[in-house]
């Protein structure tokens, strides 16, 4: 892993050239560099060292070799002229001497004039041969000096000679020493020319030196300055660019950034470098992404841990406000924390506008005995000390002063040994305080309806003990007391029906019938005695056609007495009861319809629950037990029909029972009810 | 016999129950009238002077403790003594509020017993 980041993390030059420099150590690159530059220094030093020695040794071959040649030849020249003026010098001796006739002198003259030609002819040779002549000047010198010796040696050794052999003599020696003079300046002269070509050549060779000196020497002095500013750079791009490189990315690392690497191209101390600090980044890469994956992995998890409990939270919550039970949750300190929505519906408050509120303020209390309930003297307090759930029913008045009867059951929170707040569940027990009273109620009036006709019956018989003539007392009370029981027994049946029907063990035994007849039949034998006895009229038409379906006969009939009872019983003397039967829509309809009390629309709502007897009903008639409609509905349900009423009070009810044209039989667990006289 | 020209009202819905009463209570010599709801018992008391009224209290039109209510509230101090078949004791005190000289159960009482208590009370 380290291997591959770190070769994946070299970026080597492109430059195949700069790359065997840039490997070498900072060190060396340093010396190299500072070497090459005092190199240079030392080649152009060097360089002028040698051109000015070049033009030094010129000047030293110039002041020593050409200087005193060409001075020598000049030394010659005025040697040779000096010989020639000898010469001259000897001759005119020689002439004169002869002239004089002393001829001892112009031997002595001649002579004098020999050693003096021989001197110069002597020096002319160590000349010539400084100057490295060819000799052949000399030797013409030489020759011309000789043959003129000879002459002179001739002449004088002839001591004959006269005037004329003696000019003719002087003449020759003229002639001769002219031709040599002639001879030796020329060569001289061009000895002369020549020495001064080559000195002439020499200072140009110097010229051309010191040019080529100065040229070169700025060539260098350019060359160098451009390989110094070369190198200069080359050193601070191979040394310096990296570091700057380095530091960038180091900044950049430190921000975070580690997608950025050291791009070194050298494998010198700073390559060094970067590959260690490119190592590092990536091992701080690692262990920064390590922390981060650690970091990620943590947050997801907290995150799943997050969803998982707002997932809680959220079935709690729903769980919470999904109960019928109010529940609010309390601190420590009596304050609200929470309520659901069952609470808030109850109570009739809202969790915002009471939350973090004291739980007194907002929920008053009275317990059974409605006496306000202070938290204070609370068994709650008992709940938070103790630690112990209690349950308690207490009443709270609603703000519309309607009251609440609540089962409470409060408990402590515990979180470890602490009691963090307390929890109150509480159920409305309106409905079931409600149905206790109802039940009460119907307990006290059945037994009241049962007490009566046995009271009459008791007192009847009592009087039978009594009277001593029995007859009298069967004309006086017996039917009575028939009367009496048969109440009681209709009444003991209607109790035993409501049984049968609420346990839901009723028996449907449907059977063809000709409903027309079957009504015709139920007013003329139960209902038409009873009407006849109040002077009330019941009509009922037959429709055209016969209207031939299958019902329980017992329960159909119990039903229709049962309304046409009522119908009787709760109008007044004289009044009309109109049974009408149709076929509607599928359905059978059988319409009851009285001139009677009537019932209030919000009685009619409750008019078919169990025990229900209106106020008016109640007031006219003392008999009913608040049960015939509830039988009617259960028997309707059980045959799939319904029941419907239409009323105004004191404008008389229609009652409306619809039954389908088959009903479905049901004879499983099935019991039969009690049936229903008309009374 | 000894109760002569004492009189007497029996508010009772009960056919068999008033019938029974009445014929009793006048076969030992009461003076009694007999009406079947509380309406027609109050029309009675305000027009007639009955040494004792005998209310039943479930009654049509207006019931017993309407009655007694009505006779509280006019300050009319005929006695009435109540003879129902409610037999709850917040029936027994509600109406000894109202001013009832008593309160009987009729089912658990004789019929000799309930003369026994008429000839106590008018005595």
């Amino acid at each position: 892993m380290k291997k591959r980041v770190n070769k994946k993390n070299k970026h080597y030059h492109k430059s195949i050239l700069l790359r065997p420099i840039g490997n070498l150590k900072i060190r060396t690159k340093l010396f190299l560099g500072f070497f090459t530059i005092i190199l240079l220094a030392v080649t152009v030093g060097a360089i002028g060292y040698q051109q000015t020695t070049k033009t030094e040794d010129a000047w030293l071959e110039i002041s020593e070799f050409a200087l005193p040649e060409m001075r020598a030849l000049e030394d010659m020249r005025s040697g040779g002229l000096r010989i020639v003026s000898s010469i001259n010098e000897f001759l005119l001796l020689g002439y004169l001497g002869t002239a004089m006739g002393e001829q001892k002198t112009e031997l002595n003259y001649i002579n004098e004039g020999k050693e003096g030609l021989m001197e110069g002819l002597e020096e002319f040779r160590v000349l010539m041969v400084k100057s490295g002549d060819d000799f052949e000047n000399y030797q013409n010198i030489h020759s011309t000096v000789s043959s003129l010796l000879a002459i002179a040696d001739e002449a004088v050794s002839n001591d004959t000679i006269n005037a004329e052999q003696r000019d003719t003599v002087v003449a020759d020696i003229k002639e001769e020493l002219e031709e040599a003079e002639g001879k030796f300046l020329d060569s001289v002269n061009a000895l002369l020319i020549y020495e001064r070509e080559e000195v002439d050549e020499e200072a140009e060779e110097i010229t051309e030196y010191i040019e080529i000196t100065q040229k070169s020497l700025l060539f260098l002095s350019i060359t160098s300055l451009f390989i110094g500013i070369l190198l200069t750079y080359l050193f601070s791009y191979l040394i310096a660019n990296p570091i700057i490189s380095l530091r960038n990315i180091t900044s950049k690392i430190a921000k975070g950034d580690f997608s950025k690497k050291v791009h070194h191209y050298f494998s010198d101390e700073i390559g060094e470098l970067a590959d260690s600090f490119n190592f590092m980044s990536s091992e701080l890469q690692q262990l920064y992404s390590g922390l981060e994956k650690k970091v990620k992995e943590k947050t997801a998890d907290i995150r799943t841990a997050q969803k998982k409990l707002q997932t809680e939270k959220a079935k709690l919550e729903t769980f919470l406000e999904s109960i019928g039970e109010g529940i609010i949750a309390l601190d420590t300190k009596g304050r609200i924390v929470t309520l659901n929505k069952s609470a808030e519906s109850m109570l009739g408050i809202s969790l915002k506008k009471v939350i973090g509120q004291p739980f007194k303020s907002h929920i008053k209390l009275k317990n059974e005995g409605g006496n306000p309930l202070l938290i204070e003297d609370h068994p709650i307090s008992d709940v938070m000390t103790k630690r112990k759930s209690i349950f308690l029913i207490s009443t709270f008045i609603k703000k519309d002063k309607s009251k609440l009867y609540m089962a409470t059951t409060i408990a402590p929170i515990i979180d470890g040994k602490k009691v963090i707040g307390l929890i109150s569940t509480f159920r409305d027990m309106t409905k079931e305080k409600e149905v206790e009273q109802t039940k009460t109620d119907f307990i006290s009036l059945a037994s009241h309806q049962l007490r009566t006709p046995l009271t009459g019956i008791k007192w009847i018989l009592q009087e039978a003990d009594r009277m001593k003539n029995i007859k009298e007392w069967r004309e006086e009370y017996l039917s009575d007391a028939v009367v009496s029981t048969e109440r009681m027994i209709s009444l003991v049946h209607d109790l035993l029906n409501v049984s049968r029907l609420d346990s839901g063990i009723l028996a449907v035994d449907p059977k063809k019938t000709d409903l027309g007849e079957f009504i015709s039949r139920l007013i003329k034998v139960d209902a038409q005695p009873v009407a006849n006895a109040k002077k009330q009229k019941i009509v009922f038409k037959k429709p055209a056609n016969k209207i031939i379906t299958s019902i329980d006969q017992d329960l159909i009939h119990q039903v229709i007495s049962n309304l046409v009872s009522n119908a009787l019983r709760y109008s007044e003397k004289g009044k009309t009861i109109t049974i009408g039967l149709k076929k509607k829509k599928g359905k059978i309809e059988i319409s009851i319809k009285d001139q009677g009390i009537g019932v209030t629309k919000k009685d009619q709502e409750q008019l078919f629950e169990k025990f229900y007897r209106t106020k008016d009903a109640a007031l006219y008639s003392t008999t009913g037990s608040g049960l015939g409609l509830y039988i009617i509905k259960k028997i309707l349900l059980a045959c799939k029909g319904t029941v419907s009423i239409e009323s105004k009070k004191g404008k008389g009810s229609t009652f409306t029972v619809s039954i389908p044209t088959k009903t479905p039989t049901k004879k499983v667990n099935g019991a039969q009810l009690f049936s229903h006289t008309i009374s | 016999m000894t109760k002569k020209g004492k009189y007497i009202l029996i508010a009772e819905d009960d056919p068999f129950i008033g019938k029974i009463m009445e014929t009793t209570l006048a076969e030992h010599g009461y003076k009694v009238d007999r009406v079947t709801d509380g309406a027609q018992a109050l029309e009675k008391i305000g027009s007639n002077e009955y040494d004792l009224v005998l209310l039943d209290l479930i009654m049509p039109v207006k019931d017993g403790f309407e009655v007694l209510s009505y006779l509280k509230k006019t300050t009319n101090e005929t006695p009435v003594i109540v003879f129902s078949n409610l037999a709850q004791e917040e029936d027994k005190k509600e109406v000894m509020s109202l001013g009832a000289k008593g309160y009987f159960v009729k089912s658990s009482m004789a019929m000799n017993t309930l003369v026994g208590v008429v000839n106590n009370f008018v005595k």
